[in-house]
């Protein structure tokens, strides 16, 4: 008759230990119908409790274990209301933790059913909560008698509770680990008595009896109570933004009338199939109650120039007439099924990108606008990851930091093993990992805190705008950043009903805005015809795609990673459809797509797989996009509309991984039923599962691909500009000393700061690239800011004009000086003479007067002037590192510009360390691709599972390469197939030490 | 006038010479010396073949072994070493009575008027490093000049036996090098600013302190000193240990821990032995300071003072004053406690605490029992537990 009231999982922030799953098959091996989470201050798990609680059959009842400063109660939610209250009580607690339970129960009590412990705490709420949803807690530590004694006293039936944190008894050192992180203390510093203690582990009934053999009737209570809450949890109905239009019919009217505007705009001329296509559209969207919705969206972009709308809704027209999108739907052949289908119940997102710059004005029009009662973000739930795991727990075992680096350097950031101890045993990557007993001990409890919810940050998008109250949906805090963040990550919100809204910060729009900002200022001093984002028409443009064909696209939004850089060399097919299949099919899983698909690309026969699959003639017989998995379960298996969308839901989600096996079994039963051979069965599965995890549909690909292309094409006709631009965002995949060099390589000069000239970010003009004050570290903003708005008032003369114009502090001075600024303006002196003309003119503390050197005139060395750029810039401009090598190397080392030379044989290289990434082989070892550039070129190497066991280690601290390696082509793109690899430094410490110069050899 | 000689003696790697000195075997070999057997130990001194494996010292234990399979690991013998800087000191004292030692291994003697006693001081500095050698078998080098300041850069410096700096060279012997010979340099500003001037040898800053104005205005308060001692000046004394006013007491950890219980019984162990020099000397210290060295190579201390003697009290203030420092969860490598302003210890009757009068008479009574079986003959029970432990 027992059933559980109070259990946390690991949604009790650093305290349980109970994974959802975890938590409910507990629950069902002890055959439990009913279970109710009750995490601390927070439903933070509660759709996934629900849906988890579901799938096993179980009636999940919602509550919450309300702790504050004075008191602690449990609150279970009886009806709606209930949970409104709950979802506001919970709220009022995040605004303030230091509060009374009493005084925020007084008001939102309704619906609720309380258990608490203490006397006081008992006999205050008793004053307006009726004995019937008032009840005593006995929980493990407590005294039977203690509080039947209470009971008698204050006439309340006792509930007896579990206050589950952990699944068994062993675990409770992970509990206080836990509490140790949370507390940032070690483990024996830890006040234990504050603790929980061994007890509160997860029970059956039997435990429970002979844990309270004289509280049977308390024990019973649970069901009796249990039967009295809600688990009837529904979240279909979608809650749309409410406007200030409450009639649908005007806000039909006024969309309607806005897309034909549009349309105008866009089309020019509005023909029979725009307008067909915008009045079925147009349809669905009334007929579903859409309209308002799409209004919000479009007065949000309106709000500034350059956006991209992405997912689904790029299979619009009516976005596109709306300019929330920028691809057409009808020229690129986009389905406006994949965004609304007359079967789908719930809304799907609009995904816009903006300017990364630009976004958090937009969000503050939002908030603005719609209020803080109606709008909140998305949250961010961050939970313990192996990473974060293993460095918690070694803080509280006193590792530093370095020994701490030294594991979790080797491990990916999204790597997600939970089996720790064998993997670093047995994985090549730990090699050289020393693993003592401490090591041992740590990455024993990172195993079984992995996966606990730490604390929660605020979605990088996600908006919610509610009709009315948004706490009543949901419980909601502040960010530490002072945003208003509801309780749920983006997936829970979907689930849940709330419609969201992504607004996402997108940096390669900024580099467009950017790019297109310096090319007109110039345009404006030639000949006043000035580009305009909307109007670029990139496509077929004949210096664009030659760029992509050369695989030049360093800085090019989404396709400038090696592999994509590779795959437009390899295929040397770059239109628009192409591109957008590249999007798509660059998955970590689909590998082996890509070079069947090159070799269809480069002529080799092929054909379907069955003849009922002919959408995937698109794709050379390859599943690329979403709709092609819905589309292939739908006619192989079956499936409905409906299913294929959960489906697809199910693949983009790490949480419903567990789900596939099931789908599985549907989709081979189904196909099985229908005819279809198991060799084809398998192989569309084997397609299928490419797409776990990380997936794309054709109107999201299509849509990046345009800015692909804008991207491009900017690059091709507009390097400096470009380039600048993009290093001026920074966050691309590469350093801005990778770009740096990618503009050299372009024939672009490099400029270093200077004080007349520089602005804050990086500027280019056709063939100059003048490096921007935000690249001198130790330089402050507000410093720049100080000097930029001197300089509005005239260019400064000398180096006195400027110590005497601009008030700064000596730290910054001197960044100014190490950065070279002042040469310009201080043509005669040495750097020597500069530096001690600024130092001694900024720390005089009053009557500054100018300061002249009488005995320094030292002019650097090119190894000085090299060091000199490290330590300023962090990398070096005077020189290419490789290049200072040279004169010490034997004739034998290559240059990358050489390697075709060496198609099939081994070569010598020294190189830069620019980006890498680590893969897997079918077998699963692990194996590294590596890109590296000497003075003359980027190249790309490949680093097998033998060799990457052997020299892999070398990555994680070293920088600068000698390699000896195979050189290999793959349609026509060369590769270095790496044999051996080491540390330039190391490798000539020990010639010098050998002195054997030339002699040496590095076989 | 009499010249100011000042000695100043190194022996390089004392620690790695004496264990070559107890094994002589070990003298061509890769040695490293160790904190404990622990992987968790480290490094604490290694020979130049030891080095050249690509050992440091505060490498890790388990790494050395990884790595250097042919070093031989030796445990820090604290005793042994102590013994050999004592017998060194009591060797040079037979040269002049005033010797000051500055570490295992570094002493000052002040050698003036001693040239008309045992003739040239260059053939002296060379008996005295021959003495050592005969005695105890170590080499040394030694610094000769007329302050503390300059014999103790010629010995960082000068890999010679033995080198002289004749009175009124200072300034032309230091004038090549870098300014990172010169204390004054350690502080961040300095270094700083010389840095940024590209400053690299102290010619240059013997050059322009002659500006004295400008000088002061670049280097403020520290303009003083970085000039004297570019120029080579110094004038502090040498100073015999019984006037340097100073108790240190280090306990390195054998095994690097971040566990408290075992941390404060060694801060209980070296809070004993500093009452107990306290109470011999019957002095009372107005500053105390207790850093923590972490593994990671971060220090922190915290400073206070002793008013009373007994064992209870001084454990009370070393405890606090570990608490106080003790702000990081990363593993401590050592403690160490450094008492100056040494003050004679002056008996009050305290009619309100007649506890303290208890406690002095237990630390008395535990003394005496020391004195005959040794100071570690007796310990409290969570001492011998916690030591025990590592």
């Amino acid at each position: 008759m027992f059933v559980h009231l109070n259990t946390h999982s690991i949604y009790s922030p650093m305290r349980g230990l109970l994974s959802l799953p975890k938590l409910i098959d507990k629950a069902k091996s002890h055959s439990m119908d009913t279970l109710g989470l009750t995490d601390v201050n927070g439903l933070w798990g509660f759709i996934r409790f629900v849906q988890h609680a579901r799938e096993a059959d179980i009636k999940p009842i919602a509550g919450v274990n309300l702790i504050t400063a004075h008191d602690e109660v449990i609150l279970l939610v009886e009806n709606q209301n209930g949970y409104e209250n709950l979802c506001r009580i919970v709220s009022v607690i995040h605004d303030n933790p230091d509060q009374r339970v009493y005084d925020v129960l007084e008001g939102y009590s309704f619906g609720l059913f309380v258990i608490a412990f203490e006397k006081h705490t008992l006999q205050l709420l008793h004053r307006f909560i009726p004995d019937t949803h008032l009840f005593i807690e006995l929980r493990p530590g407590f005294s039977e008698l203690q509080i039947q004694q209470l009971s008698r006293e204050l006439k309340l039936e006792i509930i007896v509770t579990g206050d589950v944190y952990f699944a068994s008894e062993e675990d409770y050192t992970s509990h206080i680990v836990l509490r140790a992180i949370e507390k940032n203390v070690t483990l024996d510093q830890i006040d234990l008595s504050q603790q929980k203690t061994k007890k509160h582990w997860f029970r059956g009934e039997q435990d429970m009896v002979r844990l309270f053999p004289n509280s049977l009737g308390a024990i019973n209570n649970s069901r009796y109570l249990a039967d009295r809450c809600k688990t009837d949890w529904s979240f279909i109905n979608t809650i749309f933004p409410g406007l200030s239009l409450k009639d649908t019919y005007h806000a039909n009217r006024k969309l309607k009338d806005k897309v034909y505007i549009g349309a105008k705009k866009r089309y020019g001329h509005v023909n029979v199939n725009v307008q067909d296509r915008i009045d079925y559209e147009l349809g669905l969207i009334t007929q579903k109650g859409f309209a308002p919705y799409f209004l919000i969206v479009q007065d949000i972009v309106t709000k500034t120039q350059s956006t991209i709308g992405r997912g689904s809704a790029a299979a619009s027209i009516v976005s596109y007439c709306l300019f929330i999108t920028q691809v057409d739907p009808l020229r690129y052949d986009l389905q406006f099924e994949r965004f609304i289908h007359a079967e789908r119940e719930n809304m799907p997102d609009i995904d816009i990108d903006f300017p990364w710059d630009e976004r958090d004005n937009i969000l503050q029009y939002i908030f603005k606008k719609y209020g803080n009662k109606r709008t909140a973000m998305v949250s961010n739930q961050v939970l313990l990851k192996p990473r974060s795991a293993i460095r918690e727990v070694a803080k509280v075992y006193g590792l530093s930091n370095e020994e701490i680096n030294s594991i979790t350097n080797r491990i990916g950031w999204y790597h997600s093993s939970k089996d720790l101890q064998n993997w670093i045993r047995t994985d090549p990557r730990f090699a050289k990992l020393d693993v003592n007993d401490t090591i041992i001990r740590i990455l024993k409890e990172s195993e079984k805190i992995i996966g606990v919810f730490r604390y929660s940050s605020v979605h990088p998008g996600g908006v919610l705008i509610v009709p009315d109250e948004i706490r009543k949906y949901v419980p909601v805090l502040t960010a530490p950043k002072g945003v208003q963040i509801v309780e749920w990550e983006k997936d829970q919100v979907e689930d849940s009903g709330l419609l969201k809204i992504d607004l996402l910060g997108n940096r390669s729009l900024a580099v467009v805005r950017d790019t297109i900002r310096s090319i007109n200022i110039r345009k404006s001093e030639i000949n006043h015809k000035y580009l305009d984002y909307h109007k670029i028409q990139p496509i077929g443009d004949k210096k664009t795609e030659n760029l992509l064909k050369a695989g030049k696209t360093m800085g090019v939004f989404y396709i400038e990673s090696p592999a994509t850089r590779q795959l437009l060399a390899k295929s040397r097919v770059v239109d628009f459809e192409h591109v957008v299949i590249y999007s798509s099919i660059i998955r970590p899983a689909a590998n082996r797509y890509t070079n069947l698909m090159l070799s269809r690309i480069h002529g080799e026969k092929w054909d379907l797989i069955h003849p009922d699959l002919k959408f995937l003639n698109e794709s050379y017989g390859i599943m690329v996009y979403e709709e092609h998995v819905s589309m292939a379960v739908m006619i192989m298996a079956g499936l409905g509309y409906a299913e294929a969308e959960q489906l697809r839901k199910t693949m983009s989600r790490n949480s419903m991984e567990h789900l596939i096996v099931s789908w599985k079994k549907r989709f081979v039963q189904g196909a099985k039923q229908r005819g279809y051979p198991l060799r084809i069965i398998d192989e569309i599965w084997n397609m299928i599962e490419s797409f776990v995890g990380y997936s794309f549909c054709k109107p999201h690909s299509a849509s990046y691909a345009m800015l692909s292309f804008t991207c491009a094409y900017l690059k091709a006709h507009f390097p400096a500009e470009f380039l600048s631009s993009v290093i001026s965002n920074q966050g691309g995949f590469y350093s801005t000393y990778a770009y740096m060099n990618e503009a050299r390589r372009f024939k672009i000069k490099i400029l270093t700061p200077d004080i007349n000239e520089s602005n804050y970010q990086w500027h280019g003009q056709r063939d100059e690239i003048r490096m921007g004050f935000m690249s001198i570290r130790r330089l402050k903003e507000k410093s720049i800011r100080l000097i930029l708005s001197e300089r509005r008032g005239g260019k400064f003369d000398s180096l006195d004009d400027f110590l005497f114009r601009v008030d700064l502090d000596l730290s910054d001075a001197m960044a100014l000086t190490n950065a070279g600024c002042f040469k310009s303006i201080s043509i005669d002196d040495s750097h020597q003479e500069i530096a001690y003309k600024v130092a001694g003119f900024y720390l005089q503390d009053t009557s500054r007067k100018s300061f002249e050197p009488k005995l320094l005139k030292k002019y650097l060395t090119l190894d000085e002037k090299y060091q000199l750029e490290l330590d300023t810039f962090g990398f070096p401009i005077i020189v290419h590192p490789a290049a200072r090598y040279r004169s010490m190397l034997s004739d034998r080392i290559r240059y990358a510009k050489d390697i075709p030379e060496y198609f099939g044989r081994s070569i010598y290289l020294i190189g830069v360390y620019i980006t890498r990434k680590e893969s897997i082989t079918k077998t699963s070892d692990p194996m590294e691709f590596l890109t590296l550039e000497d003075e003359t070129d980027i190249y790309e190497c490949i680093l097998f599972p033998s060799v990457f066991k052997e020299f892999g280690d070398l990555l994680h601290w070293e920088k600068l390469f000698i390699v000896k390696g195979k050189v290999e082509v793959s349609f026509g793109v060369y590769n270095i197939n790496i044999e051996k690899i080491a540390s330039l430094q190391q490798w000539l410490n020990r010639i010098k030490k050998n002195k054997s110069l030339f002699k040496y050899n590095f076989d | 006038m009499v010249n100011q000689d000042v000695f100043h003696i190194r022996l390089n790697n004392i620690a790695i010479q004496a264990e070559q000195i107890m094994d002589p075997s070990l003298k061509t070999c890769s040695v490293a010396i160790i904190s404990s057997e622990d992987s968790n130990g480290s490094i604490i001194a290694l020979s130049p073949e030891a080095a050249e494996e690509g050992l440091f010292c505060g490498m890790k234990v388990s790494l050395v072994r990884k790595i250097a399979h042919s070093t031989t690991l030796l445990p820090y013998n604290k005793t042994l070493y102590n013994r050999i800087d004592n017998h060194i000191y009591t060797t040079l004292c037979r040269y002049t009575p005033t010797v000051e030692p500055n570490g295992i291994g570094n002493y000052f003697l002040d050698m003036r008027g001693m040239s008309a006693l045992r003739g040239d001081m260059k053939n002296t500095g060379l008996s005295i490093l021959q003495h050592i050698q005969n005695e105890t078998n170590l080499l040394g080098i030694v610094g000769i000049s007329i302050n503390k300041l300059v014999s103790k850069v010629i010995t960082t410096v000068v890999p010679e036996m033995i080198h002289k700096v004749d009175n009124g060279d200072e300034k032309k012997f230091l004038s090549p090098l870098k300014p990172q010979v010169l204390p004054v340099v350690d502080n961040k500003i300095v270094k700083r600013i010389l840095k940024f001037l590209f400053i690299q040898h102290i010619k240059s800053i013997q050059d322009i302190s002659k500006q004295a104005e400008e000088f002061k205005i670049l280097f403020g308060s520290y303009a003083d000193s970085l000039a004297k001692q570019s120029n080579g000046f110094d004038q502090s004394p040498v100073m015999p240990p019984y006037h340097l006013d100073h108790i240190v007491e280090q306990t390195i950890l054998p095994k690097d821990t971040n566990n408290e219980t075992i941390l404060l019984a060694i801060v209980k162990d070296l809070a004993e032995q500093i009452a107990f020099r306290l109470r011999k000397r019957k002095q009372i210290s107005d500053r105390v300071q207790l850093e923590i060295h972490y593994s990671d190579g971060y220090k922190s201390c915290s400073l206070g003072k002793i008013d009373n003697i007994d064992d209870f009290s001084v454990k009370i203030i070393f405890k606090k004053l570990f608490l106080r420092a003790n702000k990081r969860r990363n593993r401590v490598r050592a403690i160490l406690v450094d008492l100056c302003r040494l003050l004679p210890y002056v008996e009050q009757i305290n009619i309100f605490d007649m506890n303290q009068y208890r406690s002095l008479d237990i630390s008395h009574s535990i003394e005496k029992i020391r004195l005959k079986y040794g100071v570690h003959s007796l310990q409290t029970a969570d001492i011998f537990h916690a030591l025990g432990r590592i």
